[in-house]
């Protein structure tokens, strides 16, 4: 649903060559120390700590199995939530200047953003809803919503000409480097209701916002970086750049998408009824925007290893950095987390809950968070007569007793609140995602054998002759590029599969390479050189820890919705809800600051928001007809 | 008046390197090659352009099955004779360069030559990625019978040289436009560019009902 940005600056400070002594975040766990790149880029705080923080380190088998990935969850160092930080921080406003929306909710919107000295522009355009029952797709022809994202002042005509294109050619269309994105998206099943809510006076009922899972329209997806003619995201990513962090604009889109649904639903309100109600701030600030992700995603998590790493290693090394601070908390640091435990509890207690075993039961996730409640006031409790040496530990260690995994890592995401200073560790998340996909050439074949058992044990304990184990193949479909998964016993079009196999590649090559008698690998790639993708992924999970998923992803029985969660999670995606084992669906940014509170530098501890109190949805207003 | 210049298409770099991949394998190269060969090839369309212009001409030859494998001729400590057996420096060449630095790295110097390869464009990308690692890769062609590039694609015979601990060198000019256009883009022939995108999107798989309720 994100695009993807190329990292080719050749200026990074990083190489692949020669490869450093190994010391991965295998199976041994504990007890590595960190990459060499790694180093410069952390903050001093942890820098001085390094050993220690390393010494917290979860091993990658534990991080990136399937099963793991079945219960990730956003934390403060997911891209919207650092973004909506840095937002607040620097009072980005954001001005919807232009609104001609109809009745029936089409129409324009223009937004302006002003932006650490920059000024962006946001065209919206409303098309007329698709049928109430039709699955969006990436096939489709037809939006709800089309708007474009572009570098300098609002210009309706550009914002005019940017639609005209894509409603002409999809994504075929063409545009410039001013453009820096396009994105789609779609009304919520409740949305007209919502719309009919206000237009008659009275805020949304509450069983409805409920029902709604926490948004009017859901995103349909951001496109830049190149692709349609957009600018590259290196061409605005230089150190200063608001948007220099990987996907900064993409979850940025993503939150102008939740302001314009609160403005469309208020225009078209007020487009029916004059006297029609204003959108409560309460439930502006509880809505956020839906998501939907499929496919595509997990063939862009495994074509960029070192995002991948990048990503997991920042938030790992933050869980490592808070598990190892020693002594009493500060005080209010329980108090906090109390607080934001309770409202995880109550935002699992009344989330819909997807079944089918494609995420824990919401309910066994809320009893565990609040056990865990429990364990933190025991231990607290306990702090008086028993100083702790590394409070943080104990807590995970009893959290993990009470039968809920994703409990257990919504504890460490939300323990990441208490130490804001952690947000440092987007360095490594920026650098470490442009690390280059390189081969070491001088490497010997014995190390490479080493380093293949040692980091990719899970790829060579696949039972490939087991019946299944191969069964999927991913592709991309002559209809718009959509990706799609066929059984590779009986559908056509393996021959064009895009690369999602690792294990697969991987066992290939240690096949290869374990009774090979040449003295490098660059020996063996000169008469094998259909190994390259293998051995640079390989020489890459040396250097950059966490960047595969340690799952066969080709088998029949793995879901792909687990590894989409864990792309979107990483993004922010809160409550990840499956559709299916294909499908996940989600909100981000639910409880975000509204663009006047961003303006005004207001906003914190917004995630897992409470629902808007009763009197709301009573404060009625006259209405006149 | 003058007469308006062909029609170009503006496009980011990102979007060249993230279809290249397909592309090259919609040429031929296998997909175990096509990841790392389309930095080459996309590096060489934005420093020196060319690239899809080759793809266009050589299609042909590049499709050849069986897939070409070099073969080592000879081999001693700082010395090498490779033959290409007819394969390009597009889909050879990261492979030759990787065997050069393997050699390079133990004796320090690696020389000889590389037979029987086609498509000289890709050289400097290969000199300027060996420079990165410290390493002074050069290919030069062997001049014999004749000059200029179809005499020397025909000949199809490198003087190559690797040396390590290679002086970190100034940037040369070539890479120094790589990075110029990573950031204004380049602008392609439009021709050029929808041949491009019709390889890239000939990956894609034929619809049917069926498909469709792959989607996800």
């Amino acid at each position: 649903m994100v695009s993807s940005f190329r990292p080719t600056d050749p200026s990074s400070p990083v190489t692949a060559l020669p490869l450093p002594p190994t010391g991965g975040i295998g199976a041994q766990g504990p007890g590595w120390s960190l990459p060499n790149w790694v180093l410069p880029l952390l903050p001093d705080f942890i820098r001085e700590e390094a050993d220690a923080v390393a010494s917290m380190l979860r091993p990658a088998d534990e991080i990136m199995s399937a099963s793991a990935l079945h219960s990730m969850t956003a934390s403060r160092l997911s891209f919207a939530n650092t973004l909506m930080d840095r937002m607040v921080r620097k009072h980005w406003a954001i001005t919807l200047q232009e609104c001609e929306v109809k009745a029936d909710a089409t129409g324009y919107l223009g937004y302006e953003l002003a932006v650490e000295g920059r000024t962006y522009s946001f065209g919206v355009f409303s098309n007329p809803p698709m049928p109430p029952d039709h699955v969006s797709l990436f096939r489709d022809t037809q939006t709800d919503f089309f708007a474009a994202f572009v570098d300098g002042p609002l210009d309706r005509a550009r914002m005019e000409r940017e639609c005209a294109e894509f409603d002409r050619e999809l994504w075929r269309g063409r545009t410039d480097e001013k453009a820096l994105g396009w994105t789609i998206a779609r009304r919520s099943r409740v949305f007209d209701a919502v719309v009919s809510s206000l237009a008659s006076g009275r805020q949304p009922d509450r069983q409805l916002v409920i029902d709604s899972g926490g948004y009017l329209i859901r995103n349909g997806g951001y496109y830049g970086n190149g692709r349609m003619g957009t600018a590259a995201w290196i061409s605005y990513a230089d150190e200063d750049s608001p948007l220099s962090v990987p996907y900064y604009i993409d979850a940025l889109c993503l939150y102008l998408w939740r302001v314009a649904s609160f403005d469309v639903a208020d225009a078209a309100a007020r487009a029916v009824n004059k006297a029609a109600v204003r959108l409560d701030d309460d439930f502006r600030r509880y809505f956020g925007i839906g998501n939907s992700s499929g496919l595509g995603t997990i063939a862009a998590l495994i074509r960029w290893p070192a995002r991948v790493s990048a990503m997991v290693l920042s938030r790992e090394l933050a869980f490592a950095y808070v598990k190892s601070r020693p002594g009493t908390p500060e005080p209010g640091a329980v108090a906090k987390l109390i607080r934001l435990l309770s409202r995880a509890r109550d935002s699992y207690a009344t989330a819909l809950d997807p079944g089918a075993g494609l995420v824990e039961p919401r309910l066994t996730v809320a009893a565990a968070i609040d056990a865990i409640i429990g364990d933190v006031r025991d231990l607290e409790s306990s702090w008086h007569t028993r100083p702790p040496q590394r409070p943080w530990c104990e807590l995970i260690e009893r959290a993990s007793r009470h039968g809920s995994r994703e409990a257990v890592e919504l504890v460490h995401a939300l323990l990441l609140e208490l130490y804001p200073e952690v947000d440092a560790l987007q360095r490594v998340q920026r650098d470490g995602a442009i690390r280059p996909l390189e081969i070491a050439p001088e490497m010997s074949l014995n190390d490479l054998c080493a380093l293949i058992e040692r980091e990719f044990s899970w790829a060579l304990d696949v039972a490939f002759a087991e019946n299944g184990s191969r069964e999927f193949f991913w592709y991309r479909s002559e209809e718009n590029g959509e990706n799609r998964r066929g059984e590779r016993p009986v559908d056509l079009g393996v021959e064009r599969e895009t690369f999602v196999d690792v294990a697969g590649i991987v066992r290939r090559l240690y096949d290869f390479v374990v009774s090979d008698p040449g003295p490098t690998v660059g020996h063996f790639l000169l008469r094998e050189p259909e190994h390259m993708l293998a051995v640079a992924r390989v020489q890459l999970a040396a250097t950059s820890p966490y960047s595969e998923l340690r799952a066969n992803v080709i088998d029949r029985h793995f879901r792909a919705s687990d590894g989409i969660r864990c792309f979107l999670t990483l993004l922010g995606l809160e409550l990840p809800a499956p559709a299916s084992a294909r499908w996940v669906r989600g909100v981000f940014y639910r409880g975000a600051p509204l663009p006047a509170e961003v303006a005004a530098g207001k906003g914190s501890e917004w995630i897992f928001p409470r629902l808007p109190a009763a009197e709301t949805e009573d404060r009625q207003e006259s209405v006149g007809t | 008046m003058e007469p308006e210049g062909p029609k170009t298409v503006r496009v980011a770099i990102p979007e060249i390197r993230r279809m290249m991949p397909d592309v090259l394998r919609m040429v031929g190269i296998p997909f175990g090659q096509a990841e790392i060969c389309a930095e080459l090839a996309t590096w060489t369309e934005a420093a020196k352009g060319g690239t899809i212009v080759f793809l266009r001409d050589h299609r042909e030859r590049l499709e050849w099955i069986p897939r070409p494998r070099a073969l080592v001729l000879a081999e001693d400590p700082g010395e090498f004779v490779v033959d290409a057996r007819g394969g390009s420096w597009l889909e050879l060449g990261p492979a030759i360069l990787g065997f050069a630095m393997a050699n390079a790295s133990r004796a320090g110097y690696a020389a000889g030559s590389v037979r029987n390869v086609f498509g000289e464009l890709f050289i400097r990308y290969l000199e300027s990625a060996a420079a990165r690692h410290r390493y002074k890769f050069q290919a030069r062609p062997v001049a014999a019978g004749g000059t200029g590039p179809a005499a020397v694609e025909a000949q199809g015979e490198y003087q190559v040289s690797c040396v390590l601990g290679a002086e970190p060198r100034s940037v040369s000019a070539d890479e120094a436009r790589y990075r110029a256009k990573l950031v204004s883009g380049l602008d392609i022939p439009e021709d050029e560019f929808l041949y491009f995108r019709s390889l890239h999107e000939m990956l894609r798989v034929p619809t049917s009902q069926r498909s469709r309720s792959h989607a996800g």
